[in-house]
């Protein structure tokens, strides 16, 4: 697919010069307004940091770093941590060395506190760092990974920006506003920032989906790009009403039963939201599989027919 | 219905006895039923049986018939022991019965065929049943059955449950298999089964299943299957769910209204009670026992009238919408449509089957809970039930008082109990650790609920409410006319003053319901009909009956279930959420009303 994977510097720019002017409205500066303030006043909230990310972040997180396939030990880059930094404390759970960055700082203060509570000491000297910054400035070259939150201002120009230094093989993650969310929030998406970039969709709940750009050059060896007879993907990834042979199931003793064995024949019926489970046609009945299981059981796409 | 289950050690003695064996969802409990004459419970969901019930079979000729026990075991996909019910499957196979029936599903004979081999790795004599072939038929195919018996050496019969079809022929052959062996010829399968893994029978097993397959006509399921994609899908699925669940509330409601307004409270006002007092009056002179009878609490005037006039219609409303729920497939469908909301509260969608249940009656609400897949799940569902989930008899019990103040307070009360379900289920899940249960679950296939089987439900939950909802209701009706008519109730009620009238601003006499709570949920309600209340203290009477104390019988299962401690545990804190509760709404609506 990336012939052409140059794209001109020059018109990346001027889609960003076009973008910009959408933060002005006066909307989202009064969403992202009121969302730090009630993330600031939760934290002083015992138990609202663990119900806050469980409900809005777990499962996303969990499922930008398989996609984003950071491992332990790399280096990432957060933009815009907030006062509640769920997702470094996550990324630091998963390993990563986290340079955790934000302009605000009384939220940066208060990100410190609450990362204290989560973390344990060894997690919070080796691995995680807050720096008191501003997201368009900064150099993303040297990271893994760079993840930008959502409500960081502007979005489009930092992660333009970002894309730009990233170096061979990194990625940068980022939580792009959906349905009524995308009311408050300008939409950013990897086709308006230009050139070819390869990019794949996580979708989210409430809202949020989050998006994973490569840097330029490169291809993610389980990236679906053609849809040529024969790719091997992962059933969450699968269009609704698209088929395919079951080639690898994860290791889970319901599943066999219920016709989800290497060698069947499955389509995909339906998507649930919020999370919710997958609906797969086997055999002979309607299975729903929850989408962290689906997306470890992996398919051979067959033409549609 | 409660005297057919029976704990693991009584069935200890297998060697007369015969397992009934098979998937979730086949349709063992309807042969069971058929078998037995009893009546245990069926649905349209995997997971029905989840305690295993045990019946006389009889089976031989004439001159030679034998009775044996039929044992339900819980439906299974494998016998790999990975849940409970799995576990309860294969100790009952190492203990030796005489012999099994082995239940098939024609439409899934892959994974139904895997069990059987598995089954038949224990050398237990089996009689195979290949059940639903109606269905199959839909689908234009057929099973060989001749070609599985002469493959497997076993009696293959093919059987549809619901029309008994076929299954004198299961039990002929059963008579067979057990007569052999009383003459020491052992008949197990021709099939050598060597090799015991997992790979090598699911191969066999695909390979009988492929070539026991037939096509005999046109696939009519295709109409259904668009109908079906509408539901799972959430754009319209949401939607479409919205309008069952109101449809099956108005239902109820309805019915159960029109029910109790048009043919049973006119019945009772004007020919039973009239009858009643009538006869009293003639037989026994005025004093305590004639007060007793047909006084305020009159034991023979209330207590008829609050179970079948208030209480029963709503009973034979909602367990005709919960019937037709079940047998249509659809809570599945539900269940899978809320499983992404519910995991937000630490629940998963299956759990919506409980809570249904609960809305009827909490014991099976919480005996069904078992086949959730953990502890935290389990419980938090139990805690759920007990505190805020109303069963049917205390609905229509807030029917009754509520809809003559006014019709707003219901979705009121009904909203306020929501709410308190979500916090609850937040809070458990913050409290209860457990691990994470992956969703995976049976969507069954839609099926138009029979006429017959209805009937057959609704007569059963009917027959449930007479013997286990009505007979308390009566005896505490008496117990509250003894005590309020030999004036220890005033008594008690000077003693709970500060409670009643203090915190909760309700009239002296509220103290009853209190007390007759404990025994039965609706009773929290039902003496408050009387009582002319205000519009808030209608409001707070029924947030107290909603939390109050769940009746005993609730208690000792849960007891039973969870043990002593958690069934403390949960009363402590039914009732310390009502009356704080209460307590505080009353407050609130003094701020309110001063406000305005
Ligand atoms: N059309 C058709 N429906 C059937 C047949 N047998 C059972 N059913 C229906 O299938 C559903 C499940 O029956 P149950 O008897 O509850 O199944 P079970 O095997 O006991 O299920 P568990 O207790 O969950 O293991 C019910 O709605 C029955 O009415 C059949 O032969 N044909």
């Amino acid at each position: 697919m990336s012939s052409e994977k140059n794209a001109p510097t020059k018109s990346k720019k001027q889609t960003g010069v076009k973008l910009f002017k959408n933060f002005t409205s006066p909307l989202f500066k009064l969403a992202s307004m009121l969302l730090s303030q009630l993330e600031y006043i939760g934290t002083f909230i015992p138990g609202f940091t663990y119900l806050y990310t469980n409900l809005f972040y777990r499962k996303m997180i969990a499922r930008e770093i398989k996609a984003a396939g950071v491992e332990p030990g790399d280096k990432v880059l957060h933009v815009g941590c907030g006062s509640l930094p769920a997702t470094p404390i996550a990324l630091v759970r998963a390993g990563c060395r986290v340079i955790a960055l934000e302009r605000n700082e009384k939220s940066l203060e208060r990100a410190r506190k609450v990362a204290a509570w989560r973390l344990n000491k060894k997690e919070l000297s080796m691995q995680l760092e807050f720096r008191h910054g501003n997201g368009l400035g900064v150099d993303s070259s040297g990271y893994d990974a760079v993840w930008v939150s959502l409500h960081v201002n502007p979005q489009p120009g930092i992660i333009q920006q970002i894309i730009f230094n990233l170096d061979q093989g990194s990625c940068v993650v980022y939580r792009k506003p959906t349905a009524w969310l995308s009311q408050f929030y300008p939409l950013v998406t990897p086709e308006e920032l230009g050139g070819n970039l390869n990019s794949q969709y996580l979708t989210g709940w409430l809202g949020k989906e989050s998006v994973v750009i490569w840097s330029q050059d490169f291809e993610p060896d389980e990236k679906i790009v053609s849809q040529d007879d024969g790719e091997e993907i992962s059933l969450a990834d699968c269009r609704i009403g698209e088929a395919g042979v079951i080639t690898q199931i994860p290791d889970c003793q319901l599943l066999a039963p219920l016709g989800l064995r290497p060698g069947k024949y499955v389509r995909l019926r339906a998507r649930q939201s919020c999370g919710g489970p997958l609906v797969v046609q086997t055999a002979g009945r309607k299975v729903a599989v929850d989408r962290d299981l689906a997306d470890a059981i992996r398919l051979r796409r067959k033409s549609n027919g | 219905m409660a005297d057919c289950h029976q704990s693991r050690q009584e069935v200890e003695e297998l060697e007369s006895s015969i397992l009934l064996i098979g998937p979730p969802n086949v349709g063992k409990s309807v042969i069971f039923n058929y078998f037995t004459g009893l009546d245990v419970g069926m649905a349209n969901y995997p997971g029905t049986t989840v305690e295993f019930s045990v019946g006389e079979i009889d089976i031989g000729g004439e001159e030679s018939a034998r009775s044996y026990q039929l044992i339900d075991v819980p439906g299974t996909y494998t016998l790999e022991a990975t849940n409970a019910a799995e576990q309860v499957a294969v100790d009952m196979l190492t203990q030796r019965p005489a012999a099994a029936v082995c239940v098939l599903d024609a439409q899934n004979m892959e994974s139904s065929l895997y069990l059987l081999l598995q089954l038949l790795e224990h050398e237990i004599p089996t009689v195979v049943a290949v059940n639903r072939t109606d269905l199959l038929a839909n689908e234009g195919m057929a099973v060989d059955v001749d070609y599985l018996s002469s493959k497997l050496g076993l009696p293959v019969v093919e059987t549809v449950a619901v029309e008994q079809r076929g299954l004198e022929t299961v039990r002929t052959e059963l008579s067979r298999l057990v007569e052999e062996q009383a003459q020491q010829r052992p008949h197990f399968s021709s099939e050598k089964i060597s090799d015991t893994n997992s790979h090598s029978r699911w191969e066999k097993a695909e390979n009988l299943a492929r070539s026991a397959y037939y096509r005999v006509g046109e696939d009519q399921t295709e109409a259904k299957e668009s109908w079906d994609q509408l539901l799972v899908s959430p754009a319209t699925g949401f939607p479409i769910a919205l309008l069952v669940l109101t449809l099956i509330f108005g239902l109820v409601v309805g019915l159960g209204l029109g029910l109790r307004r048009f043919l049973l409270s006119p019945l009772f006002e004007h020919f039973v009670i009239p009858l009643i007092e009538l006869g009293v009056t003639s037989i026994i002179p005025p004093g305590l026992w004639r007060s007793i009878l047909i006084g305020e609490y009159g034991f023979l005037v209330k207590g008829l009238e609050w179970p079948f006039a208030l209480v029963m219609p709503y009973v034979l409303s909602f367990y005709l919408g919960l019937t037709m729920l079940e047998d249509s497939g659809y809570m599945p469908r539900l269940a899978v449509l809320l499983d992404g909301i519910l995991n937000k509260i630490g629940l998963s969608g299956g759990n919506i089957i409980p809570l249904l249940l609960g809305y009827g009656c909490a014991i099976p609400g919480i005996l069904a809970a078992r086949a959730m897949a953990n502890r935290k799940e389990r419980l938090t569902i139990a805690v759920m039930i007990s505190l805020a989930v109303p069963c049917i008899a205390q609905t229509g019990a807030f029917i009754s008082l509520l809809a003559e103040a006014s019709i707003w307070l219901i979705p009121l009360v009904f909203l306020f109990s929501f709410a308190v379900l979500v916090l609850a289920g937040i809070i458990l899940d913050l409290l209860i650790s457990g691990d994470w249960t992956p969703t995976v679950l049976e969507i069954p296939e839609l099926l138009l609920p029979r006429p017959g089987v209805i009937a057959k439900k609704i007569w059963l939950h009917f027959k449930h409410f007479l013997v286990d909802g009505a007979v308390p209701m009566v005896i505490g009706v008496g117990l509250a006319a003894l005590l309020y008519e030999t004036g220890a109730m005033e008594i008690m009620a000077y003693y709970m003053r500060p409670l009643v009238d203090g915190w909760l601003g309700l009239p002296e006499e509220a103290a009853t319901p209190l007390l007759l709570g404990i025994m039965r949920r609706e009773l929290t309600v039902l003496p408050l009909l009387d009582m002319e209340l205000s519009f808030l203290q209608l409001f707070v009477g029924s947030v107290v009956g909603l939390f109050y104390v769940p009746c005993i019988a609730v208690i000792a299962t849960l007891a039973k279930e969870y043990g002593i401690r958690v069934a403390a545990a949960i009363l402590l804190l039914t009732t310390t959420t009502a009356f704080v509760g209460g307590g505080l709404i009353l407050r609130a609506g003094w701020l309110l009303a001063a406000m305005f």
